[in-house]
């Protein structure tokens, strides 16, 4: 009796040794955080923007962490940037795993395509939104309407033959919600990736495309278009010759109703797995806040042609909550979406 | 124009560009080296390198590692049936039963020559079309890729060796395969079966190492003592590869030319135009019966092509600012990342810089063509290695290329079922190529169609209102009965071997 009671004492004994030692391992790791390579998961190949704008923040960010170790970039492209995404979703919760991926195609996959998504937006712990892209419309040399009144009418006599980079992509969906807000008809013509949208533009086989307020600049500088508007109250910095969408003649109503809606846009993001400690994403999002106002940083935004409109964690996980409201309450136009 | 091109090329040339180029095409040479770390890998991973450096000099190190990457995947093409990247692939049918034959070194010295005169075509025909390369660029649309698409799997033909029937097979199995994935049209997943891994089809990877590389290893592991049956290699050939391709430059200048233009196409780029390229090399051989036998056309004509589509994919980099191949996608972000904008504005106002971007392009490749040549006895003894060390090592290597690719499990159980099939294929005397080409061309005919079909409401008419596309079809029946014609045109002599 006397012996088990010894067994008993030490197995408890262990376990709470055990305990304590998770216990201070975990306020250890928070208050030595980072002590090791932090990843930035990119769900999408490299080369593009996403991957430019994460290995600029990768380059930086180390700067601004309480003790400098290296933060690198692991591209895992796949089924629309899911397979990414949904990785780091499941990851270890120690703030070393981090995905930069887009917010807006995320939500959307998880409305629309529910049966598609095991993550849930709400959980994922935002960190920082590094570029909300200012979208505009571009159209090909051959397309003459310098007015949103001029491009419906012609429009109304044949629909406008818009290029996309595949079915499902942002350069689909943004003028599917255009679309289903205003009087303007489009043809979608769905190219394999956007890199084939341009010369499409260029051998006036599409009219029109939306994208990036750097798409449209493109378009001009390779002279195969000219960019119409870009969808915003403000001209962007980037292509002060662009006008508008208020300033090309689109009714507020139609321009309110586009923004108002939870998917249109891309929001640029970097995220950590739900259930990281708190104290590490304060550390994280403090440091990922100043890498954002950081002038070396800022230069290399201005060189991959990014917007520099960031926003906190904070935040973005505050707006992210209203989009999923939102959604929760456009039952309609989940179903316009399910093309 | 050509103070441009002094200025740009004179930097190339100084001590401090012919290293950067140097160091880049080394690790292009490495990363081609080892299967399925292609040159997307490589420059993504030397991109963080140049950050210290100055624009000029990081592009040099960069368009260095894209010179370099395509001899890499040759050799291992030649010696142990793997290609190093999709585009290779075309290079193992002759260049594997080279090595058997024991004339590895041969089949590497041609593959050097082959792809560094390629490489020269192609960055010469690019510098001279520079004003009129936006146009070049612009002139095929979906009609001409689908044509091409079309055309290319017509290719079947000519690589189902004695079996018609079974080409005809495995290319329909190749096509199946390249229907997993995405619907192109409606943005939807179709035959995935519920698996996420699938989303993006089957990869070319997977197939190519499993039914060719891992299925020929499983052979050489029960039937032989090592890769070449006579257990010796001709380490004279090197040399004798590279006079062979000297004297067969129509060859290298044809493929090389159809290389530059499929290049310069986004989205079709290698792996197509070295198929073309080998159905080109067989149409205009003497000995079109010895090809898949190890006759040294079946490797100069993909390896001229595979180089010089290189150069092509420059062009809508330069032209349009968009990348025409995944390689120059990565590229130019890290060109971009130095503040440098390929397109219309560089090439009127930085036209230095274009020039030193194709100059070190042709530097990379000639370094380690240089490197390639002088090691090409070290590699073409491995197919003296005996069997029990060589097929572990071969096999490792080729489990973790195809998993260092996208870092998914998923795949090394593909390349493993796929090592299977291949295995049952060669059993069964089923041509292994066909399903290759029906991986590769299905998309690109599938996605073109589509494409055409939106444009023109359904109608098939588009096909016949465009010139390039009723020449391309047109001339599909004549390429099916190529070697045909052009033996009418042979005297007649009796057969030899290549």
């Amino acid at each position: 009796m006397k012996s088990l009671n010894r067994w008993l004492v030490m197995i408890i004994g262990v376990f709470i040794a055990s305990a304590l030692t998770v216990g201070v391992g975990t306020a250890i790791s928070a208050a030595d955080f980072p002590n090791r390579p932090i990843t930035i998961v990119v769900p999408v190949t490299a080369g593009g923007g996403y991957d430019l704008g994460a290995r600029n923040i990768a380059r930086f960010l180390p700067k601004h962490l309480p003790k400098k170790v290296d933060v690198v970039v692991d591209n895992m492209p796949g089924g629309g940037q899911l397979i990414g995404v949904h990785s780091v979703y499941a990851a270890k919760q120690d703030g070393y795993t981090l995905v930069a991926f887009n917010a807006i195609g995320a939500l959307m996959a998880q409305f629309v395509r529910p049966e598609t998504v095991k993550f849930d937006m709400n959980k994922f712990i935002f960190l920082g939104l590094w570029q909300q892209d200012i979208r505009g419309i571009g159209l090909g040399n051959n397309m003459k309407e310098k007015t949103w009144d001029a491009l419906v009418k012609r429009s109304a006599q044949k629909p406008i033959l818009i290029g996309t980079g595949g079915a499902g992509t942002g350069q689909h969906i943004d003028p599917l919600i255009l679309e289903a807000v205003s009087d303007l008809k489009l043809k979608y013509i769905h190219y394999d990736g956007n890199a084939q949208v341009d010369p499409a533009i260029g051998r006036g086989e599409v009219e029109m495309q939306m994208g990036q307020v750097s798409v449209l600049t493109r378009m001009e500088k390779q002279k195969i278009g000219w960019g119409f508007c870009v969808i915003d109250v403000n001209r962007a910095p980037l292509a002060p010759n662009i006008p508008t969408c208020l300033e090309a003649g689109m009714p507020r109503a139609v321009y309110d109703k586009m923004t108002e809606l939870p998917f249109f846009g891309v929001d640029r993001v970097l995220a950590a797995p739900p259930g990281t400690d708190p104290e590490i994403v304060e550390i994280l999002r403090d440091a990922l806040w100043k890498t954002f106002k950081d002038p070396e940083y800022l230069d290399g935004v201005k060189k991959i042609k990014g917007e520099d409109n960031p926003m906190t964690g904070k935040d973005y996980q505050n707006l992210v909550g209203k989009k999923i409201q939102a959604a929760k309450e456009s039952k309609d136009l989940i179903e316009k979406l399910k093309f | 124009m050509f103070e441009a091109f002094l200025a740009g090329a004179g930097t190339v040339l100084t001590w401090k560009g012919m290293l950067y180029a140097s160091i880049g095409a080394t690790v292009g040479y490495v990363f081609g080296f080892l299967p399925g770390l292609g040159a997307s890998v490589a420059v993504s991973l030397i991109i963080p390198i140049t950050y210290g450096m100055t624009p000029m000099y990081a592009m040099i190190m960069l368009a260095g590692v894209l010179g370099g990457i395509s001899f890499g995947g040759s050799i291992t093409s030649i010696v142990i049936n793997t290609p190093g990247e999709g585009a290779n692939a075309a290079t193992c049918l002759d260049g594997y039963a080279m090595a058997q034959q024991g004339r590895a070194g041969e089949a590497l010295g041609a593959s050097a020559a082959s792809g560094f005169l390629g490489h020269a075509l192609g960055i010469i025909v690019l510098i001279a079309i520079i004003p009129a390369m936006q146009k070049l660029v612009l002139f095929f649309g979906p009609p001409e890729w689908f044509a091409l698409g079309v055309g290319g799997l017509c290719l079947i033909a000519a690589v189902s060796g004695g079996s018609l029937l079974g080409g005809i097979i495995s290319g329909a199995a190749g096509l199946l395969l390249s229907m997993h994935g995405v619907n192109p049209v409606v943005g939807s997943p179709r035959f995935t079966f519920g698996q996420m891994w699938l989303w993006d089809g089957v990869p070319l990877l997977c197939l190519i190492i499993g039914i060719m590389a891992l299925a020929e290893m499983i052979v050489l592991f029960t039937e032989q003592e090592s890769i070449s049956k006579s257990g010796t290699v001709n380490m004279g050939g090197v040399w004798s590869g590279v006079r062979e391709t000297l004297k067969r430059l129509p060859l290298v200048v044809l493929a090389g030319m159809q290389g530059v233009v499929i290049g310069a196409i986004p989205g079709v780029g290698g792996n197509v135009s070295s198929w073309i390229a080998y159905a080109q090399a067989k149409a205009m051989s003497k000995h079109p019966e010895t090809f898949g036998k190890g006759n040294i056309e079946g490797v100069i004509g993909p390896e001229s092509a595979n180089d010089s589509v290189q150069a092509g994919a420059l062009m809508p980099l330069l032209s349009l600012g968009i990348p025409g191949s995944p390689s120059t996608a990565v590229l130019l972000g890290g060109l971009i990342m130095h503040g440098l904008n390929p397109g219309q504005e560089m090439l009127q106002q930085n036209l230095d810089v274009v020039f030193a971007l194709t100059t070190a392009h042709l530097f990379g490749s000639l370094v380690t063509v240089t490197i390639g040549l002088w090691a090409a006895k070290y590699f073409a003894y491995v197919t003296t290695i005996s069997s029990r060390i060589l097929v572990p090592m071969v096999s490792v290597l080729c489990l973790m290329g195809t998993y260092a690719t996208r870092g998914r499990v998923s795949d090394i159980a593909m390349t493993i079922i796929f090592t299977v099939v291949g295995y049952a294929m060669i059993k069964c005397n089923i041509p292994r190529v066909p399903m290759i080409l029906g991986l590769i061309l299905g998309p690109l005919v599938e996605r073109s169609y589509q494409v055409c079909m939106q444009l023109s409401d359904g109608s098939l008419s588009i096909f016949l209102t465009r010139p390039i596309t009723v020449v391309f079809l047109s001339l599909i029946p004549v390429s099916l009965f190529a070697s045909k014609i052009f033996g009418l045109f042979r005297p007649k002599k009796k057969n030899q071997t290549s």
